[in-house]
């Protein structure tokens, strides 16, 4: 489904430049769960970005479905293909949880009526009820935003979710269900989910963990 | 290539739940349109107080003599040739240059005995008629003042002479001895004297033109517009002395009466030049202010506009959503702020032109805004975590 070949990536920052990922090879299947682990500025969010076509490689290619995303559009295939749960949620503060989940179908272009529909049914299946729809996610907790934020990744049915630190923010408990969604999204919906993490519990419940240091694949 | 896409429930969502700086931003937008537009208002209104100023203001010019009396000035009735474009001066008519010629000489009569003889341009060139003089005019049917500028032969007489009538004619006679028949077509009442009133350029019998020594003289600026040339082709003739050497010496001299109305005018173009001053500054700080405002509180939103760009809008559809709820709030500030302004000062095509200039800035502000915001790179969203 996704293949990184020899992806190295880049950038400038005001002193100097920075090598983030180097010669970074990897495959990811639908139906898998997979993490990738390590320390902090190992490169692993970068690489997330890089999958998610947030920015191209400096060298190396990656393709989704044996194209290029060089050769994509790139705003079309995070459309179409790929959503991102982010370790603060990224909920919109304004928008009630429905609002949330439905808003990618929103800028679709999809009759409120229409979106919110899936939406619901999203948020059923990510375990939020209908006394949760109408609250701002200032009035839910950390578990409970990030099922909104999940079921706002699932309403458009994107083949591709990439998760960065999705349990970053969240207790023991709550953390362990929303693992156990993701592993249920890849395992019974046929999603290839990739969850960048720093928790070995995490990790343990993924098919394959890479494990990134320096910028490198490790191992 | 795929256009721009615009999700109207997405904006009209946002411009509903964050009801503060929806509230916020279009209400700098009502406060500069609508003050855009009481600018513009009054610079409307100042414009046409001026126009009307110049228009409609009397700038009243008296003849006097040297000595700066205007009674009895003792001079030739060439000066009225002058002035109602008889004789040419100064390589121009000073027609051109004044209206509502009053012009009035004064002699007795001999016949009938103890009359006085006036002789008038028009009616209210006698101080005795209109309000504060007393006296009246009834003319016969057919007749009007303006039969003193066509017909030489004419004449209204005080009632107490209406004895004198033969035949509808009365016979007069200058103290000179000259005399000659009138018709009579009206009579004044009002006043207590014995007085004929008769055109200026009467003629008696001789058939030679009278000159008449002027008992007062005086006339308006026509075209108040045209003030200082008015007044430098009047002064010319006037003022100067010794104009015309020999026989044609003259010694009048002239008053216009223009302190009021340049006073006015000073005032009312000093307005203007305030107004005209702030407008241009007002209209670059409407821009401003909504650019800064929508800026600001959009700022607060990057994180949203970022995850927009994460879920696959395009750049150019971030700028567009960002754009269509600041231009929204914007018009409808400015719809607030015309209909306000409106009620403020009476609406005028120049004022509305101003506030639709307000709201151009106000889009252009939104532009600014809506690009600043919309340059958020997704990327660093996710780096931050890194």
């Amino acid at each position: 489904m996704l293949t990184i070949n020899s992806v190295s990536y880049s950038y400038r920052t005001k002193y100097q430049t920075v090598e983030a990922v180097k010669e970074v090879s990897a495959s990811f299947e639908p139906g898998r769960f997979y993490a990738i682990m390590g320390p902090s500025g190992s490169g692993k969010t970068t690489l997330l970005s890089l999958m998610a076509g947030l920015a191209l490689p400096s060298s190396g290619e990656i393709r989704f479905a044996e194209q290029s995303t060089a050769e994509l559009d790139r705003d079309d295939y995070r459309k179409q293909h790929v959503s991102v749960i982010y370790q603060d949620f990224n909920l919109f503060a304004h928008l009630t949880v429905l609002e949330n989940a439905a808003y990618p179908l929103y800028l679709r272009g999809k009759p409120k009526h229409d979106a919110e529909a899936v939406a619901r049914e999203k948020l059923l299946s990510v375990g939020l009820d209908d006394r949760h729809f109408g609250r701002l996610p200032n009035m839910l907790s950390g578990g409970e935003q990030q099922r909104v934020a999940i079921a706002r990744a699932l309403v458009t049915g994107c083949e591709l979710i990439l998760a960065d630190e999705p349990t970053g923010n969240l207790d023991g408990e709550n953390s362990r269900n929303i693992v156990g969604i993701l592993k249920t999204l890849a395992h019974e919906h046929d999603r290839c989910v990739v969850v960048v993490t720093h928790d070995q519990a995490v990790a343990d419940e993924a098919d394959v963990t890479l494990v990134m240091r320096d910028g490198r694949i490790d191992g | 290539m795929k256009k721009p896409y615009l999700s109207l429930t997405a904006s009209l969502l946002a411009v509903r739940r964050r009801k503060l700086a929806s509230l916020l931003l279009a209400l700098v937008m009502a406060v500069s349109s609508g003050v855009c537009v009481v600018l513009g208002g009054l610079l409307s209104e100042q414009e046409a107080a001026l126009a009307d100023t110049v228009k409609s203001s009397e700038i009243l010019c008296t003849v006097t003599d040297s000595g700066g009396r205007s009674d009895d000035i003792g001079v030739l009735s060439m000066y009225l040739d002058m002035v109602v474009g008889k004789r040419r001066v100064v390589g121009c008519y000073l027609d051109d240059y004044v209206k509502d010629v009053r012009c009035m000489s004064k002699e007795a009569l001999d016949k009938p005995h103890q009359a006085e003889l006036h002789r008038l341009y028009s009616l209210d060139s006698d101080p005795g008629f209109g309000e504060t003089g007393g006296a009246s005019a009834t003319f016969n049917d057919g007749f009007d003042e303006s039969v003193f500028r066509s017909n030489e032969r004419v004449c209204l007489l005080s009632r107490e002479l209406e004895y004198m009538i033969k035949d509808g004619r009365v016979e007069l006679t200058a103290s000179t001895g000259e005399s000659a028949s009138f018709e009579v077509i009206g009579f004044v009442d009002g006043v207590t004297d014995k007085v004929v009133y008769c055109p200026f350029f009467t003629e008696f019998e001789d058939g030679i033109t009278a000159v008449h020594p002027i008992f007062s003289m005086s006339f308006a600026i026509a075209d108040n517009s045209r003030l200082d040339e008015a007044k430098d082709a009047l002064f010319e003739y006037f003022a100067k002395p010794a104009i015309g050497s020999g026989s044609d010496i003259l010694t009048a001299g002239l008053i216009v009466q223009d302190d009021t109305y340049l006073d006015t005018i000073k005032e009312l173009e000093s307005n203007l030049s305030l107004l005209r001053l702030l407008l241009p500054i007002l209209l670059a700080m409407t821009a401003f202010t909504v650019f800064f405002v929508g800026y600001l509180t959009n700022r607060r939103r990057v994180r949203e506009f970022a995850v927009m760009r994460c879920m696959g809008q395009k750049r150019s559809e971030v700028f567009i959503q960002v754009f269509f709820e600041q231009g929204l709030l914007a018009m409808i500030g400015c719809a607030v702020g015309f209909a306000v302004g409106c009620a403020v000062v009476s609406v005028s095509a120049y004022g509305l032109m101003i506030g639709g200039v307000a709201a151009v800035c106000g889009l252009a502000g939104s532009v600014a805004s809506a690009v600043q915001i919309c340059r958020a790179d997704p990327l660093t969203l996710m780096k931050a975590k890194e």
